[in-house]
C-alpha cells in the first residue's frame, strides 16, 4: 500500500500535475466565493477544459477544484453573511457575528485552517478504508451490486431537498434517461429517435445543462442585485497556535464525522456541517456562545464540510457509486479519460486513486496558503455583477458542450436540459437524484438482469444472500421512512387544522 | 449597518422586484406538472411495451426494466397530481412559486435558444460575443462599457482556450 502511495506522490514529478493542482485550487476558490455557484457547477464547467489533458493532470485539477470550492464557500459566508455553498451556511452563523465584531480575519483564518485539517484527517481515513472496501466489493455478485446501486439512489432521493415524492420522481426521470440508447445486452435501440442517441445521452452536456445553464436562467431571474459592501479585514495572520490547540477535539471529531457522513450517498457536505455544528454545540463548555461568533462553531462546520469531500470520494473510488452530485459529475470526467471507478480501479490503474490521495494531502498547505494570502481578493469575487457571471457560465457551458464531440448535438442537449433543470428546480424537484440515476442507471439495470438470468427469472436471488438482503432492506427503508414521516406530518397538520376550526 | 445609501438601495431593489413578480400557487403547478409527467411517462411505458421480448421467456428483455421505471414514475406522478388536487380543494393557504422578472427570463431563454441556433453560422467569436451580450442584457446589465468590453473579452478568451489551445474546430 505504501509503494502505491509513493506511486501517487511520484505523479507530482510531472510539472503539469502540481500546476493543475494550483490552477484547480485557484478556480475552486473563485467558484466557491461566488454565492450560488458550488463545487458541482465548478467541476461540470471545468470538464470541457480537461478533454485533451493527461488523465492524471485533469483528475488532480478537478479534485483540487472540488476541495477548494468547499473552502471558498466560507469566505462570503463569513464576510457577507451570504454563503457561497450550502455547506457553508452553518459557518455564517458564527463567522458573520465575528466579522461584525471586527474579527473577520480571525474567522477566515480559523475557517481556512480547519478546512485544511478536515481534508488532511479525512484523506487519511479514505486511504485506510478505500482499499479494504474495494477488496470487499470484489466479492459482490449482481444481486448485491443491484442492491448497492439501489441504496445509493434511495438515500440520495430521500436526503434531497423537497418531498420524498419529488425525489422519487426525479429518480424516475434519471433512470428513464439512462435507458436511452442501444440496449447493452441485446443491441436493440431504445427511445432513440435519431442515430445520435444510440450511444445514450452524453453525460457531460446533460450535467452542463442541468447544473450550469439552469443556474444561468436563475441568475437572469435574480437580476443585478444591490451591491453589498464587504467589511475591512484585519488580523488574518494574527491567530495564535494555542487557539487551534484549544479546539483540537472539535477538529478531530468533526473530521471523522464529516468523513463518515460524506461516505453516505446523498448526505454530503451540508448535512455534515450541520450535524457537526450541532454536536460541537452540545458538547461545548460554552454552548451559549454559539451563534454569537464562536470559533469552535466555525471550526466544526468547516472541518466537517471539507472532510465530507474525502468521504464522498470513498464510495466513488472503491465501489463506483457516487456519493454526491459532484462525485457523480466526477465519474463523467473519469469516464472521458477511459477510467472506470470501482473495485478494479485499485488493481488495474492504482496510480489514479493514489494520485488522488496524494493530491488531497498536497492540496492542504497549497489551499491554506492561497486562502490566507488571497482572502481579501476572494472576498471581492462575490462583488462581480451577476449578469457577467451568467454570461461567463453560459458561454463556457455551451462551448464546452460543443467541444465534447465537436458537433452541435451536445449543445442542443445542454440547452434542453438547462431549461428542464430550471423548470424542475422551480417545482422543487431536486436535480441530484436525476444525475445519480443517470450515472447509476446502467449499472442498476445490468445487474438486475444478470441476477435474474442467474436465478432463471426467480426474484428470490435478491433476498437469498445476507448482503443483498441487507442492502435492499436499507433501500426500502430509506424510500419508505421519509414517505411515512411525510404522511404522519400531514395527518398531524390536518388534525391541528381541524381542531382549530 | 444603518448606512442610508445602502438601505435606500435595498428598498429600491425590493420595490422593483415586487413590481416584476409572478406568483403561482405550488398546488396548481403540482397539478399541471403531475399531468404532464403522467403523459410523458405514459408515452415512455407505451414505447417500452413496443420493444422486442427476449428469446428466453425467463430472461429480462430490453423493455422490462424501462417498463418498471415507467410504471413507477407514472404512479408517482399520479400521486403528485392527486396531492395538487387535494391541496387545491382543501382551501388552505398554499405555498407559492415566485417568478421574478418573467419577461427577462423569457428573453434570456430566447437568447440562449437563438444563440445556440446561430452559433455554427456566426462562428465562435461572434457567436459567443452575441450570446453573452444578450445574456447580460437579459440579466439587467445596462452599463455600456460592460456590455461592450465583457462580451469581447469573453469571446476572445474562450476562442483562445478552446480553439487555439484545445484544438476545438467549428465546421
Amino acid at each position: 500500500m505504501l509503494d502505491s502511495l509513493l506511486l501517487g506522490f511520484s505523479a507530482f514529478a510531472d510539472p503539469m500535475v502540481p500546476v493543475g493542482l494550483v490552477v484547480g485550487a485557484l478556480l475552486g476558490y473563485l467558484i466557491g466565493a461566488i454565492p450560488g455557484l458550488g463545487p458541482s457547477l465548478g467541476v461540470a464547467l471545468l470538464i470541457p477544459f480537461t478533454y485533451s489533458m493527461d488523465p492524471l493532470v485533469s483528475i488532480v485539477t478537478l479534485i483540487a477544484l472540488y476541495a477548494a470550492a468547499e473552502y471558498g464557500g466560507a469566505i462570503s459566508a463569513i464576510l457577507l453573511n451570504s454563503p457561497g455553498t450550502a455547506a457553508a451556511v452553518a459557518t455564517s452563523w458564527d463567522g458573520y457575528p465575528l466579522t461584525q465584531k471586527g474579527q473577520a480575519g480571525v474567522a477566515l483564518n480559523v475557517s481556512i485552517v480547519s478546512s485544511g485539517m478536515g481534508i488532511f484527517v479525512s484523506t487519511f481515513l479514505l486511504f485506510l478504508t478505500a482499499v479494504p472496501l474495494s477488496e470487499f466489493a470484489l466479492s459482490f455478485g449482481p444481486a448485491a451490486y443491484f442492491g448497492l446501486a439501489l441504496v445509493g439512489l434511495s438515500l440520495v432521493s430521500s436526503f434531497s431537498t423537497g418531498s420524498p415524492l419529488k425525489g422519487g420522481i426525479a429518480m424516475g426521470i434519471g433512470l428513464a434517461l439512462a435507458t436511452v440508447g442501444l440496449d447493452a445486452q441485446t443491441g436493440v435501440p431504445r427511445f432513440s429517435y435519431s442515430p445520435e442517441f444510440f450511444e445514450g445521452l452524453p453525460l457531460v452536456p446533460v450535467l452542463l445543462g442541468l447544473y450550469a445553464l439552469s443556474e444561468v436562467i436563475f441568475m437572469i431571474e435574480e437580476g443585478p442585485s444591490a451591491k453589498t459592501k464587504s467589511v475591512p479585514m484585519t488580523g488574518i495572520l494574527a491567530v495564535p497556535l494555542k487557539t487551534f490547540v484549544s479546539i483540537k477535539g472539535t477538529l478531530l471529531r468533526s473530521s471523522v464525522l464529516g468523513y463518515v457522513i460524506g461516505v453516505i450517498p446523498g448526505a454530503g457536505a451540508s448535512i455534515a456541517s450541520f450535524v457537526s455544528y450541532g454536536i460541537a454545540k452540545r458538547l461545548s463548555k460554552t454552548p451559549d456562545q454559539f451563534g454569537k461568533g464562536c470559533i469552535e462553531g466555525i471550526s466544526a462546520s468547516e472541518t466537517a464540510n471539507n472532510a465530507a469531500v474525502s468521504g464522498a470520494l470513498s464510495p466513488l473510488l472503491a465501489l463506483g457509486i457516487p456519493g454526491s452530485p459532484t462525485t457523480a459529475i466526477m465519474i463523467g470526467a473519469l469516464m472521458i479519460h477511459g477510467i472506470q471507478p470501482g473495485p478494479l480501479l485499485f488493481t488495474l490503474t492504482p496510480e489514479v486513486p493514489y494520485t488522488i490521495f496524494a493530491a488531497l494531502w498536497i492540496s492542504v498547505p497549497v489551499m491554506i496558503f492561497i486562502g490566507l494570502a488571497g482572502a481579501r481578493y476572494w472576498a471581492k469575487v462575490s462583488d462581480i455583477p451577476r449578469p457577467i457571471v451568467a454570461a461567463i457560465v453560459a458561454a463556457i457551458s455551451l462551448i464546452g458542450s460543443y467541444a465534447s464531440e465537436n458537433s452541435m448535438f451536445p449543445v442542443f442537449i445542454t440547452l434542453a436540459f438547462g431549461v428542464m433543470g430550471y423548470v424542475l428546480r422551480k417545482l422543487d424537484i431536486p436535480l441530484a437524484p436525476i444525475i445519480l440515476a443517470l450515472v447509476l442507471g446502467e449499472m442498476l439495470e445490468t445487474n438486475f438482469r444478470r441476477a435474474l438470468v442467474i436465478s432463471n427469472g426467480e426474484f428470490d436471488i435478491f433476498f437469498s444472500s445476507p448482503l443483498s438482503l441487507v442492502l435492499i432492506s436499507i433501500a426500502i427503508l430509506s424510500f419508505g421512512l421519509p414517505a411515512l414521516r411525510s404522511v404522519h406530518n400531514w395527518t398531524k397538520r390536518r388534525k391541528v387544522y381541524h381542531e382549530e376550526g | 449597518m444603518n448606512n442610508p445609501t445602502v438601505n435606500s438601495a435595498i428598498v429600491e431593489e425590493y420595490q422593483s422586484r415586487k413590481a416584476h413578480l409572478l406568483r403561482v400557487p405550488m398546488a396548481w403547478l403540482e397539478l399541471v406538472s403531475g399531468m404532464v409527467l403522467v403523459a410523458i411517462a405514459g408515452f415512455y411505458v407505451y414505447e417500452a411495451e413496443l420493444l422486442p421480448d427476449p428469446f428466453n421467456p425467463r430472461a429480462v428483455g430490453a423493455g422490462d426494466f424501462p417498463m418498471i421505471v415507467g410504471l413507477a414514475t407514472v404512479a408517482a406522478s399520479l400521486f403528485l397530481t392527486l396531492l395538487g388536487v387535494i391541496h387545491l380543494i382543501s382551501g388552505k393557504e398554499h405555498k407559492h412559486v415566485t417568478l421574478h422578472r418573467p419577461l427577462s427570463v423569457a428573453f434570456g431563454i430566447a437568447a440562449l435558444i437563438g444563440g445556440v441556433l446561430l452559433l455554427e453560422h456566426l462562428g465562435p467569436l461572434v457567436g459567443i460575443a452575441t450570446l453573452s451580450l444578450l445574456i447580460m442584457l437579459a440579466g439587467g446589465e445596462r452599463r455600456i462599457g460592460y456590455l461592450v468590453a465583457i462580451p469581447a473579452a469573453l469571446s476572445g478568451g474562450i476562442y483562445s482556450v478552446f480553439v487555439l489551445l484545445l484544438g476545438v474546430y467549428f465546421s
